[in-house]
């Protein structure tokens, strides 16, 4: 009779799984084969063995100190979820020199680029979210007047910035900063912002 | 690990929700119920207690973060802390490799004392369980995490592989490819320990 049947039932009697009336058949073979018997009881030193490891483990606790730092960490979760981003004034008073200074950086970059070139774009007037290209008014833009003309800046804002303009945060973005496409008025105002499209998986508009 | 019924798990899956609603106290209870066996399982799968603490705390900030992905259609909640803490110990390990472990656990200045009643007896007993966890701890990590489920956190094949992401046969294949390692590990040391302890340990049949 080939020993290689028993193998996976010894060590399931071994480590006293199941119905012991399951392993008649075992016991009986172990009874008449020297090899398995020896394995057997191999396996058995074995499961006492792993059974003492885990009795000796089993006072292993972490710190206190662990808990009261996890406690402190979700309530500060909890907090920051629960709290509307406009309500957060940690917040907008964390990104407004970022803010202030990508705003200053667009709208030099808006200036040079309408100095070089003297030929407008037709007139693009912009009223909330211009579908067709994916174009999303930033929220700064409602204060300002109509604009007749414009045109496209590619720019790099970082990632943390993206609320400042409307956008969500991209928690996979693969890099600190993304490229964007600003609409530009003729005032040299940023008046729209869209994600340079490969780079708009998983953006979520707030 | 102790084995829990369907009732525990139920109110384990509950107990996740709540966590996921931002409930405080579910949290802390939660961790406090759990906290022993992601700690151990770290702790046997990395050999030093510093580790173990940190796969614990990141675990544990995971499990905050994640609790409303969990899907009791999918898991119980122990396998799914089990996998959350399992992800933690690979990271750790993947970015440390080759880990030192560090020395005695048994001896560590932590560690509670033992008992007095048969010193010799008890310092046997203490080196062989330290052998034994080094053993383990020797294991290539796929062996080494079936038996630490299955075998010292008492989980059942299927938590175990829900744990592990794999089929219940390729755990049950990988504890038994395992246990076979210890084994022979064991004999080995036996063997080596002297021809007497040898030929005790054959002369079985």
């Amino acid at each position: 009779m080939s020993c290689q049947k028993y193998q996976d039932a010894l060590v399931a009697l071994a480590r006293r799984e199941g119905d012991p009336r399951d392993y008649d058949q075992v016991r009986a073979h172990l009874e008449e084969c020297a090899s398995c018997r020896r394995r057997f009881d191999e396996q058995q030193a074995l499961t006492a063995g792993l059974r003492a490891l885990a009795e000796a483990s089993s006072h292993e606790h972490p710190s206190d100190a662990l808990e009261a730092c996890l406690m402190a960490s979700f309530d500060e979760e909890r907090t920051r979820a629960a709290a509307p981003a406009a309500t957060r004034p940690g917040t907008w008073l964390r990104w407004w020199p970022a803010a202030a200074a990508a705003v200053l950086a667009i709208g030099a970059a808006a200036w040079w680029q309408a100095a070089r070139t003297p030929a407008p774009l037709p007139a693009a007037p912009i009223a909330g979210v211009i579908e067709l290209t994916g174009f999303q008014a930033l929220p700064q833009a409602a204060a300002l007047p109509d604009f007749d003309s414009g045109e496209v800046v590619r720019t790099e804002i970082a990632v943390s910035a993206l609320p400042v303009y409307g956008l969500g945060i991209l928690p996979d973005a693969p890099a600190a900063t993304v490229k964007v496409d600003l609409l530009v008025g003729q005032d040299g105002q940023p008046r729209a912002i869209r994600l340079v499209p490969d780079e708009s998986l998983d953006t979520r508009s707030r | 690990m102790t084995l829990l019924s369907s009732q525990a798990f139920a109110s384990y899956a509950a107990l996740v929700a709540r966590v996921a609603a931002g409930d405080v106290g579910a949290f802390g209870e939660l961790y406090r119920r759990r906290r022993g066996d992601v700690y151990r399982f770290a702790l046997h799968m990395t050999g030093s207690r510093a580790a173990a603490e940190d796969v614990a705390q990141d675990a544990f900030l995971a499990v905050m973060r994640s609790a409303a992905r969990y899907d009791a259609s999918r898991a119980t909640a122990i396998s799914w802390l089990c996998g959350i803490a399992r992800n933690c110990v690979r990271q750790r390990l993947d970015r440390e490799r080759p880990f030192q472990p560090l020395a005695s656990l048994a001896g560590g200045a932590d560690a509670e004392p033992a008992a007095q009643s048969d010193p010799l007896g008890e310092l046997e007993l203490a080196e062989g369980i330290e052998r034994l966890r080094r053993m383990v701890l020797s294991l290539p990590v796929p062996y080494r995490e079936a038996v630490v489920l299955c075998d010292l956190q008492e989980l059942s094949y299927a938590d175990a592989a829900a744990a592990m992401r794999c089929g219940v046969g390729t755990v049950r294949s990988r504890l038994h490819r395992g246990r076979e390692l210890l084994a022979a590990k064991l004999g080995a040391e036996r063997r080596q320990a002297g021809p007497a302890a040898g030929r005790d340990a054959r002369c079985t049949t």
